[in-house]
């Protein structure tokens, strides 16, 4: 539980020709990490993929971009397609499916390109349109220059201009989308001239299309047959969309097959081989050993030969161990917390189970109210039914953890949705009226809130309650510390590194309690005397840059009271909005009874999502920063099983 | 205005006055370390999220840096409680 499962080395060995079997073999057990081999000998080479390989590959990338084109996502399938079947009829549907998407991808190249060179004419023939010219009458010509462009500047300007070179020109304005267009006809041998001119006015020039015809009629049936394209290309879509909903099982199953057949292909590229024989290394977890173990004496007899080896005689780096968490069904969902910061090193202690206690426990302090953990509880059982994403659903467990938390505290604090429920100011008394039954019975329980968040008195009891949470919390990591010193750096170093803090503490403990005069004068110089060891065995351990960490046991110990702070800052806030609620606007009736639910609705809200992202924030933090730096290093290689889990295919 | 000057002052008047600038006191040590943890934040976040647009897997390292300054909003919040209410 504490620790993760245990997995021992093993190596394989066979005559080649057994390879393929033993692959499927190990493949169908599942729950083989298999080590690369990387250090070629003169003896030893790294293994070849078989045959199939490159022939599954190939259709892999083919099928994976027309699932691309087509858009495909992963999604939950209840439907599992025969494996057989579908390799049967995949070549066929694979040529069915290509011929069917490439006719649709050329048409709509086709189409794409067409409406581009629509667009260009359109914005040709726009401005060309004002003129009362044919197109054809802009071009041919042997000694007339013809311009077309648009221009800035007052057009008598550039007409005198160019009068002042030629009278022999025609020149023609239209003002056309805040600028001017030009047409100009001159003779041939004064185009630089009057090009000079224009180039003074930013003439930009207008490309004439190759083309015949009125300009308005041409744009006109451009802008028609744009119009049909477009529609044809919506058409291409839907097709597309058909295609994808007719094709999408077919390729996420197809997809799942061949991802299997090419990784059983190019597993020997991890192998060992020599001219006849292969060698496996591998980790397999220890209690699935012996299982292991038999199938490959039932299969192979003994043509394939497996042993364990001694991980300490081997002298295997416990970084190169792969670890794989061993804990209850219950603490699972906390595994992906702890992947989130760093999976457990192969000896080192696995604090999932301590913080499957602990982040609730946090997190139900923070929040701390009955109505805020139902809304919870409900949103995180909805969420487990509905979510079928591997990587979602343990948040959704983690979130009935912690609403399941925050209602006992909620009871604990008496608190629905920031209101009191019990004592004299008890929400069922404004709800049931001064004198009912129910009113008085729950005014007249005292026994809870055991703490009043925000009354004057309790206020200061929860800090230094929390912070004794804290100096409890911090003290359980100084002991996992301790454990995981011992086990890497033995008990000398875990002593002066771990212990030391612990002793810090009780010289601390010990001066504060004689300054309040809860035990004698004396203990104030014990006191100190003990703190002072500690520091020596700190330093004697870490160095004298342990000094600079000294003051982290204040600020640690301080960063508790955030459980107290949040806590307050999120009854605050409902606080605020019930009386705004109850005590300014439903007195006055009326439609300020309306604007009243409103606020009261929204005002919630708001409070719920931050009731779930700061108490979860804070209370992972604490784990993280706060907890995990005393004692947990991380860093652990996942253990990653040689095998397939389907999702959308069958074997049989 | 009403102008006070403090030998005109009631006791009543006087205790209203220190309670006032104890809670501008609260309000300074939590409104300036909230800036204060701020600042510090805002750098450590845009780096840790550029760190995680790199290697995903560091959204734990990043989220343990990005939040150690606001231990230092606590410390205020922590002085405002002992000023309000001790």
């Amino acid at each position: 539980m504490l620790k993760p499962k245990k997995v021992s080395m093993a190596l394989l060995l066979g005559n080649k020709k057994l390879l393929d079997q033993a692959v499927e073999t190990l493949h169908d057990l599942n729950c083989v990490h298999i080590v690369d081999f990387t250090e070629e000998t003169d003896f030893l080479s790294i293994g070849r993929p078989t045959e199939v390989a490159s022939d599954a590959s190939n259709k892999l990338i083919k099928l994976r971009s027309l699932s691309n084109f087509l858009g495909i996502k992963q999604k939950y399938s209840d439907n599992p397609l025969n494996e057989k079947s579908l390799l049967n009829e995949f070549d066929a549907k694979m040529d069915e499916l290509d011929s069917a998407v490439s006719k649709l991808l050329e048409r709509r190249n086709v189409l794409e390109n067409e409406i581009k060179n629509i667009e260009i004419h359109i914005h040709d023939l726009q401005p060309l349109s004002l003129f009362p010219l044919n197109i054809e009458m802009y071009s041919g010509y042997k000694s007339v220059s013809v311009r077309a462009g648009y221009i800035q500047g007052d057009h008598v300007d550039i007409e005198t201009e160019i009068k002042n070179v030629t009278t022999k020109c025609d020149i023609s304005f239209c003002a056309y989308n805040k600028t001017n267009v030009i047409t100009l006809f001159s003779p041939v041998e004064l185009t630089n001239a009057i090009s000079e001119i224009l180039e003074r006015y930013n003439f930009s020039e207008i490309h004439i299309p190759e083309l015949t015809g009125d300009p308005e009629k041409l744009l006109a049936g451009f802008n028609n047959r744009k119009e049909d394209i477009q529609s044809e290309l919506e058409s291409l879509e839907n097709a597309i969309s058909e295609l994808q909903t007719r094709y999408s099982e077919f390729i996420l199953a197809s997809d799942e097959i061949l991802s299997i057949i090419t990784q059983k292909a190019e597993v020997p590229l991890r192998f060992a081989t020599s001219e006849n024989t292969f060698i496996i290394d591998c980790w397999i977890p220890d209690d699935q050993f012996d299982n292991v173990a038999q199938v490959i004496k039932d299969r192979f007899n003994t043509s394939i030969f497996i042993t364990k080896l001694d991980i300490e005689k081997e002298e295997i780096k416990t970084e190169n161990i792969p670890v794989e968490y061993d804990n209850p069904e219950l603490v699972k969902p906390l595994e992906t917390i702890m992947d989130l910061y760093s999976r457990p090193m192969y000896k080192e202690i696995d604090p999932s189970t301590i913080i499957f206690i602990t982040f609730p426990l946090f997190y139900g302090i923070m929040l701390g109210d009955i109505g805020y953990a139902l809304v919870l509880l409900t949103l995180g059982m909805i969420g487990k039914a509905k979510i079928r994403s591997e990587g979602l659903k343990p948040l959704a467990t983690l979130l009935i953890y912690c609403s399941i938390s925050t209602l006992i505290f909620g009871i604990l604090f008496a608190e629905i949705f920031g209101f009191h429920l019990f004592g004299p100011h008890t929400v069922v008394l404004e709800l049931f009226g001064e004198h009912s039954a129910l009113g008085e019975m729950f005014s007249n329980f005292h026994a809870l809130p055991i703490l009043e968040r925000l009354g004057r008195e309790d206020i200061p009891i929860l800090l230094i309650a929390t912070a004794l949470i804290g100096v409890l919390h911090l003290n359980m990591g100084f002991l996992l510390g301790f454990r995981n010193e011992v086990v890497s750096h033995g008990v000398k170093v875990a002593v002066l590194e771990k212990i030391s803090w612990i002793v810090l503490q009780l010289g601390i403990a010990l001066a504060v309690l004689s300054a309040f005069e809860y035990i004698p004068v004396v203990g104030k110089t014990v006191g100190a005397v003990v703190a002072l060891l500690g520091v020596v065995m700190l330093i004697a351990g870490e160095g004298g840059a342990a000094i600079l960490e000294l003051p982290s046991i204040l600020s640690n110990t301080l960063s508790y009271t955030r459980l107290a702070a949040v806590g307050l800052s999120s009854v605050g806030i409902a606080f605020a909005v019930n009386e705004i609620v109850t005590g300014m606007l439903f007195p006055k009736g009326g439609l300020f009874i309306l604007l009243g639910i409103i606020v009261l609705l929204v005002g919630h809200t708001i409070n719920t999502v931050l009731g779930v992202v700061a108490p979860g924030l804070h209370a992972l933090r604490l784990q993280y920063v706060e907890f995990f730096t005393k004692f947990y290093h991380g860093g652990g290689r996942k253990f990653d099983p040689f095998g397939y889990t389907r999702k959308y295919t069958e074997e049989k | 205005m009403v102008d006070i000057s403090i030998a005109d002052a009631t006791v009543e008047q006087i205790l209203a006055n220190q309670k006032g600038l104890i809670a501008i006191g609260a309000g300074l040590a939590v409104g300036l370390s909230g800036i204060a943890s701020g600042i510090a934040e805002k750098d450590i976040g845009a780096a840790a999220v550029g760190a995680m647009a790199e290697r995903e897997e560091l959204f734990g390292k990043g989220l343990i840096l990005t939040v150690i300054p606001e231990t230092i909003v606590i410390f205020g919040l922590v002085v405002a409680i002992l000023l309000l209410f001790l």
